[in-house]
């Protein structure tokens, strides 16, 4: 009877201590951002949001579209023989250290993809907060558009639907993902696109963050890159007529950040947070008098394609530094972020200009031409003249004969609008035309012409990447 | 029934009174009939019992009611006699140690070694106890088969590191075995505190069988330790003191350049490198600015540079020789005191010690504090038995704050002893220190550490205790349930410190001083319940069933932080510490964090004997763990199994007449273990720089980490890679055995086979650019690795009489690790090792040095292609040089007794084995740098180009030279381990008075020397890479152990 008793309470007892102890296998991290707790809210969302803008820069793309092209000429410190002379392969050293355009981008890619699982999920807990879920989730769509957008202008040749493009991600995921079509691709960046155009801000207010005219800019962008002209022409009009163009007087604020003139999109930048864009071309200087050590000059070519006295330009992109002709040096500068001056904190200080409205009427009156309207009130000629009379004093209006002497003029005043923005090397690139350096620019005779349709024009997969995912195709030239 | 019970025990009570009282006396013995001190006898189930004198000999009333007595003692296994009808009852124990070797501790219960299918060896307290060392797994190395026990650090209670059969993880190549203490799972962080004295054994258990027992902890090897227990009998008490010294080992192939030496060599550097800033070039003659001198220094300032001036100052400097070891190490003292007290009676026993121990170490501000306490309590009512074992500890640990930052700076002591110059003289004529801002010119280095080694502390207090509480109830005589409950608790509070006012103090943040303190508590519970059922069949069949549920639940807690600008009147404290500047920055940092975490196991078991005729065995264990440090539900749980059969040959018919053979058994098991320990964690930093807490699922949870956008206020979030799919590996591990004895067990042989196999190794895997971590990499369950070995161990009783015994053993293992799969990948480079398929883990991974180019005397490297290049752009690396964890382990001892003396060694050694040798890549560099910054080895004036045509290992001072192959060094040693010499006292008495039944006298000594081709303080360490770390010490006591 004892015995039976017995038996029953230490039964009773283990099975209650096994029932008991279903928890002692789930038991969470208390301590971490993480898990379900990190983006429970729209508010914790939109933190989310905030880390995809620390990631973007528009500093690789000036960098690499000055020195892989005609913008630049090697200055007082030159360690970019294999970038800036077109010898690089997939383990190039100078690629990897500047121009792993496949980090950044599939950066930003990934987390708007788990920004875009969590914002539907996300509790409101605020008045608003339905509105901005909406706007949350216009912003990643807009900025995985934008980083595969930029993974194609470096990895893919010219927009062929059939060519390849590059692996689009549309969720996080550490499992390899083969590259696809162009077509595919396109179709991805623009429903990406489409879908974020009426949920981001549709106003002005804030241009550090995505908002619709941003958006516009990007369709506008594709729209030109893959040729769609009707598209580019539309797009860029509406942009051109969310944002104005900048005045001859207005012009040089843009370049000191006094105003926001022409920028629909904006990364800001300080002496703290997200680097110095100037000193991609100068280091900063320990004095007002000892300046700082100068990487690249602008090229001669660029230099004289400018009127100095007549062209607003002129001075707000170069200067002609009588501190380094008295130090015996070289005083050609670029000036279009120096920021601040020499030896103060914010020396090189300048914010990233995503879109320009210059961009465009550059980008319509290419359209314009490329349909065959290369004159008339609503031709090419029409669109540059309006862009170089709010740039140059006393500017006689001129008139285009031929859409091919459009397309000749355009390119130059892309060149000489949107040097060191990012775009002169994708244009070469895009338009098949060669790099052409002049004697004086070139670094050396092998590094003076890099032939139309090159395939370093498009860069390698890093050889890591290639080891390391046994999906990723290498392109062509690399293998 | 009940009345007829009492009936029949009334008659035999009666009976036994009708016998009346009776007196016995006897002689105790051991096996070789030498006489036994101390044995308690007791009359068992009574109070009444004596001890046996010096000459073995008891006497005793027998009171009514008792016909058995219990003979026991510490170290002889107990022995229950019934008494004859004669007055004289003699008898010979068997010592515990030769017992011990038939009994293996498996945690869940004793197993007979005949009936033990697995591997396993057993350390007892002889070995254990009186060994000046705090942390009891420095014991291990040289005495146990298929363990390695390395120490990484001479400060006193510095734990081993550990390795039984090979490294079974990649990452979790550096976790601890699974530490059992009386059925308690004891963390392997704070051995320092408690007392190994009070060990009765340890037995390490290598194979799948017993170590499956443990399951998901288990997967590393399990060390199960029980304590020691009281003895039926009249309280035995014990007073064990010794007190003895500590004492740098000396330097070997160490051999640096003497002051004069070490200018010369700076002229002639700088002849190369002219910047060079070290005395012998700046007061060098050949040194061009020499010539531009005035010959002597004016009038008005006596001290101003002139030729004079230099040659006085170059001439006094290599005069002084400072010996930097003289000033870095002492020599310490350390002492114990030991009280212990046992006895009770046959169901109620009780041990209760008391212990003090402090430790000098050989640095001057190391020691340790150790205060323990232990109370373990056997309580048998009727069908129950109760067994409740505790130990209290509390330790004060001091450390070098420069050691605690280690490596190869100047704040460190142990790099200093061969980074100073010799001729910086630390002190002034009337003894204070010349301290300040040091320049090679005016080096001002060592001062400088001894005056941050006077006004600096570091100090850790801990309190650990363990508790264990196991209650069985036999139901009915073949089912018992029993239950183990206990915790193992610690609680740390370390402090690091430096006096406001003092040079080290004004070059901290803030200029005035700093102090870090932390504090970190640990607890694990454990909850074992079980239902055994042991029952034997018509005398052949012996079968024994258990099923269980184990339940273990860990906490951690802690925080830390550090405050700055210290009250210049006060040492280490905070109060009166000032506020901190912002330096005009918007935000300041916080310093301070705290963190939590904890982890859970849930465990069900099931294990399984049978034995056939006392000759065949088999064993089988199946087991279900889950765990909460698995985040995906799918892969929380596993369950693995493990079989066993062992055949005792001797038992069988036809070997029975083989006289000379006495022992042949035949052991295999093959088992599957999972391995809880590796999973990839994290961990949160606590503000300080002590501890931090683990954070168990960090690997696994996605998780953000700050960031800010300054195109925003709001704090940015960003995601962090981690892998949602862990799993746990498992080792698959197989043994086979054999044990044989010849010559009445006089020569004892076993030998071990296994292989080891990880599955879901967690392998680095690069991630792909697409995941958004490009370059980052990941743990993943998809490699595989294996571990096969081959273990001896051999033991002979050369001499075994009256008066003289000699006993050799030995013991070597031979371990190859190979990693088999790593998945994706083939290999990758880890740190200055390679992860790579073929080759086993610890794989040095280095450029390949060719010596000096004779003609430039430019460094020469191997290039992928194996041609020469002297370009390290265009080097590659090679795998060609070794690991540094060695293939062949092993000891050898030999235990020698002459009467009452007794003299043990043991040595240690430990072959194919390399490892980095830093401290050899900096005083053999060579180079402008290194020369102005760290005293040069000899080497350099025989070794180093000089001119075109030199064919020398060292490249020109001109250039420098990478961390190579050429830094790589043998490491392989023969350690003189330990010696002991004791006398055994007999019993003492004054008159009727007896002082004591025993007692010895000892001298003990710990690596008391070494042979070994490395260079340096010591080549033994727990990892790849020797820096500045604090070297092992010798350690001399003399004891005295007193039984009352």
């Amino acid at each position: 009877m004892k015995l039976k008793k017995l038996i029953l309470a230490s039964s009773v007892a283990i099975a209650l201590a096994v029932s008991s102890c279903e928890k002692l296998i789930v038991i969470p991290e208390t301590d971490l951002i993480g898990g379900d707790v990190a983006l429970k809210t729209v508010t914790f969302a939109e933190q989310a949001i905030i880390g995809i803008y620390a990631s973007m820069g528009t500093e690789m793309n000036i960098q690499m579209n000055a020195v892989f092209a005609d913008e630049v000429i090697r200055a007082e410190f030159y360690n970019a023989t294999t970038t800036h002379e077109w010898q690089y392969g997939a383990a190039d050293v100078g690629l990897r250290d500047s121009y792993t355009a496949i980090a950044p981008n599939y950066t930003i890619v990934n987390r708007a993809n788990v920004a875009l699982v969590a914002i539907p999920k996300a509790d409101s807990t605020m008045a608003g907060d339905n509105a901005k879920r909406g706007r949350l989730q216009g912003e990643a769509l807009f900025l995985r558009a934008y980083a595969h957008f930029e993974l194609f202008r470096y990895y893919c040749g010219n927009y062929d639907p059939n060519g390849l493009g590059m692996v689009y991600m549309e969720k996080s995921t550490i499992d390899p993902a083969p590259r696809i079509k162009m077509g595919e691709y396109f179709a991805k960046i623009n429903a990406d696109l489409v879908a974020a155009r009426p949920l981001v801000a549709q106003t002005l207010a804030d241009i550090n963050r995505a908002n619709l005219a941003a958006v516009i800019g990007l369709q506008a962008r594709v729209a030109l890159y893959q040729r769609n002209w009707a598209a580019a022409e539309t797009f860029a009009t509406e942009y051109i007529n969310l944002v104005p163009l900048a005045s001859i007087t207005s012009f040089p604020g843009i370049w000191t950040d006094a105003n926001t003139a022409e920028q629909a999109f904006r990364l800001i930048r300080t002496n703290s947070l997200g680097g110095r864009i100037g000193s991609l071309f100068r280091s900063t200087s320990a004095s007002a008098a000892n300046i700082g050590q100068v990487t690249w000059r602008p090229a001669n070519k660029l230099w004289t394609a400018f009127n100095r006295t007549t062209d607003v330009r002129a001075n707000s992109f170069f200067r002609d530094e009588p501190l380094l002709t008295a130090a015996g040096r070289s005083s050609r500068l670029i000036q279009k972020y120096a920021g601040t001056a020499y030896g103060t904190p914010n020396e090189n200080v300048a914010n990233a200009k995503v879109f320009r409205t210059a961009e465009m009427f550059l980008i319509r009156a290419e359209a314009r031409a490329e349909l065959g309207r290369f004159t008339g009130s609503n031709g090419a000629d029409a669109d540059i003249n309006t862009l170089r009379a709010n740039r140059i004093t006393g500017f006689v209006k001129g008139t285009y004969t031929s859409a091919a002497q459009a397309i000749t003029d355009i390119m130059l005043e892309r060149y000489r609008e949107l040097c060191y923005e990012g775009h002169r090397f994708f244009d070469l690139k895009r338009r098949s035309l060669p790099v052409q350096r002049t004697p004086a620019d070139a670094p050396s005779a092998a590094g003076t012409t890099l032939e139309a349709n090159n395939f370093r024009f498009v860069l390698p997969i890093p050889l890591p990447e290639i080891v390391a995912n046994p999906l990723m195709q290498q392109n062509p030239g690399y293998q | 029934m009940r009345k007829y019970t009492l009936t029949v025990s009334a008659l035999f009570f009666f009976m036994l009174s009708a016998q009346a009282q009776r007196s016995i006396k006897g002689r105790v013995t051991d096996e070789a009939g030498k006489p036994l001190a101390s044995i308690s006898v007791v009359a068992k189930g009574t109070s009444a019992g004596t001890t046996t004198d010096a000459d073995g000999t008891y006497s005793l009333s027998m009171p009514t009611g008792s016909r058995t007595l219990v003979f026991s003692g510490v170290d002889f296994e107990s022995q229950e006699l019934k008494l004859g009808t004669g007055p004289t009852l003699n008898v010979s124990l068997t010592s515990t140690e030769k017992a011990l070797t038939e009994v293996v501790v498996t945690g869940y219960g004793r197993e007979s070694k005949r009936k033990f299918t697995g591997a396993a060896t057993v350390l007892n307290s002889k070995q254990i106890q009186d060994v000046p060392v705090v942390s009891f797994d420095q014991n291990f190395q040289g005495r146990i088969p298929g363990l390695l026990a390395n120490s990484g650090s001479g400060q006193p209670g510095a734990a081993a590191n550990v390795r039984i059969r090979g490294t079974q993880s990649i990452t979790g190549a550096f976790v601890q075995p699974l530490y059992v203490l009386d059925g308690v799972p004891i963390s392997s962080a704070d051995f320092s505190t408690l007392n190994p004295n009070d060990f009765e054994s340890i037995t390490v258990l290598k194979d799948a069988g017993a170590a499956a027992l443990y399951g998901a902890r288990g997967g590393l090897g399990v060390i199960v330790i029980t304590s020691k227990r009281g003895k039926a009998g009249q309280a035995n008490f014990s007073y064990r003191t010794q007190t003895g010294i500590t004492q740098r080992p000396a330097a070997s192939r160490f051999d640096q350049m003497s002051s004069r030496e070490m200018l010369d060599y700076e002229e002639f550097v700088g002849g190369f490198v002219p910047s060079l800033v070290a005395p012998g070039w700046i007061y060098s003659r050949n040194n061009p600015a020499y010539a531009t001198l005035p010959a002597t220094s004016p009038t008005s300032n006596p001290f101003g540079a002139s030729k004079a001036r230099y040659d006085f100052l170059r001439d006094s400097l290599a005069n002084n020789n400072v010996d930097y070891y003289g000033l870095v190490f002492r020599t310490g003292v350390s002492q114990s005191h030991e009280i212990n007290m046992n006895g009770g009676t046959a169901n109620n026993k009780y041990f209760v010690s008391l212990n003090f121990f402090q430790m000098d170490g050989t640095d001057r501000k190391s020691n340790i504090k150790r205060y323990t306490a232990r109370f373990n309590l056997d309580n048998t009512v009727g069908r129950l038995n109760i067994q409740f074992n505790n130990s209290i500890g509390y330790s004060i640990t001091e450390r070098n704050e420069g050691d605690f930052y280690g490596g190869s700076g100047t704040s460190n002591p142990f790099a200093m002893s061969w980074r100073a110059k010799p001729y910086e003289n630390p002190y002034r004529a009337d003894g204070t220190l010349i301290f300040g801002p040091s320049t090679a010119q005016v080096p001002k280095a060592m001062a400088n550490l001894i005056e941050r080694s006077n006004n600096s502390l570091w100090i850790d207090n801990q309190i650990k205790a363990v508790t264990g509480l196991t209650l069985a109830y036999r139901i009915i005589p073949t089912l018992t349930i029993k239950n183990t409950s206990g915790l193992d608790a610690a609680l740390n509070f370390a402090q690091a410190s430096i006096n406001a006012k003092s040079y080290v103090g004004s070059l901290q943040s803030f200029q005035a001083g700093y102090l870090n303190q932390s504090q970190l508590a640990r607890l694990q519970l454990i909850n074992t319940s079980g239902v055994i059922f042991n029952k034997q069949f018509a005398e052949r069949h012996d079968v024994e069933v258990g099923g269980y549920f184990e339940a273990v639940r860990g906490w951690n807690k802690g925080f830390g932080f550090t405050l700055y600008n210290l009250d210049p009147r006060l040492t280490q404290t905070g109060q009166g510490a000032g506020t901190l500047a912002t330096g005009g920055a918007a935000n300041f940092a916080q310093n301070g964090n705290s963190a939590k975490s904890g982890f859970g196991i849930r465990s069900y078991f099931a294990s399984g004997r049978y034995t056939l005729d006392n000759k065949y065995t088999l064993t089988a264990n199946i087991r279900r763990d889950g765990t909460s440090r698995i985040l995906n539900p799918d892969n929380k749980e596993i369950t693995t199994w493990a079989a066993g059969i062992t055949w005792d040959a001797l038992k069988e018919d036809f070997l029975r007449n083989v006289k000379w053979l006495s022992d042949l058994r035949v052991r295999a098991t093959y088992g599957v273990v999972p391995n809880i320990g590796s999973i990839p964690g994290g961990t949160y930093g606590l503000g300080s720089n002590f501890y931090s807490v683990p954070g168990y699922l960090n690997a696994q949870v996605p998780t953000f980490a700050t960031t800010a956008y300054a195109g925003s206020p709001i704090t940015g979030l960003v995601p962090r890679a981690t892998n949602e799919n862990l799993k746990i590996e498992t080792v698959a591990k197989a043994n086979i055995g054999i044990d044989l004895g010849f010559a009445r067990n006089r020569v004892r042989l076993s030998v071990e086979a296994y292989h080891n196999l990880t599955r879901d190794l967690f392998v680095s895997q690069r991630l792909v650019a697409t995941s958004g971590f490009y370059g980052s990499s990941l743990n993943v369950n998809a490699g595989t690795m294996s571990n096969r070995g081959l273990e001896f161990d051999f033991a002979v009783e050369i001499i075994r009489s009256k008066n003289q015994e000699l006993t050799f053993r030995a013991n070597h293992s031979i371990n190859i690790n190979k990693i088999e799969d790593l998945g994706s990948v083939t290999e990758y480079p880890a740190g200055t090792a390679i992860i790579k398929e073929g080759l086993p883990y610890g794989q040095h991974y280095s450029y390949w040095y060719l010596g000096a180019d004779p003609a430039t005397g430019r460094p020469q490297y191997m290039k992928p292609d194996k041609s020469t290049t002297t370009n390290i752009n265009e080097a590659g690396q090679f795998h060609e040089f070794g690991t540094w964890l060695p293939k062949h382990v092993g000891g050898f001892s030999m235990d020698y007794r002459f009467k009452q003396f007794t003299l043990s060694a043991l040595f240690s050694y430990q072959l194919e084995v390399m490892r980095y040798n830093n401290v050899q890549n900096w005083v053999t560099q060579g180079d402008g740098l290194y020369t102005g910054a760290v005293t040069q080895s000899r080497r350099l004036l025989t070794d180093q180009w000089r001119k075109p045509g030199d064919v020398k290992m060292v490249q020109s001072p001109a250039f420098s030279r990478q961390f190579t192959s050429y830094d790589i060094s043998d490491a392989k040693f023969l350690r003189f381990r330990n010696l002991n010499f004791a006398y055994n006292m007999s019993s003492l008495s004054i008159g009727r008075l007896k002082l004591m039944k025993s007692g010895r006298l000892y001298i003990q000594a710990q690596n008391i020397a070494i042979w070994s081709p490395w260079s340096g303080l010591d080549p033994e360490d727990s990892d790849n890479i020797s820096l500045g770390e604090f070297p092992n010490p010798k350690a001399i006591v003399a004891g005295l152990d007193i039984n009352f």
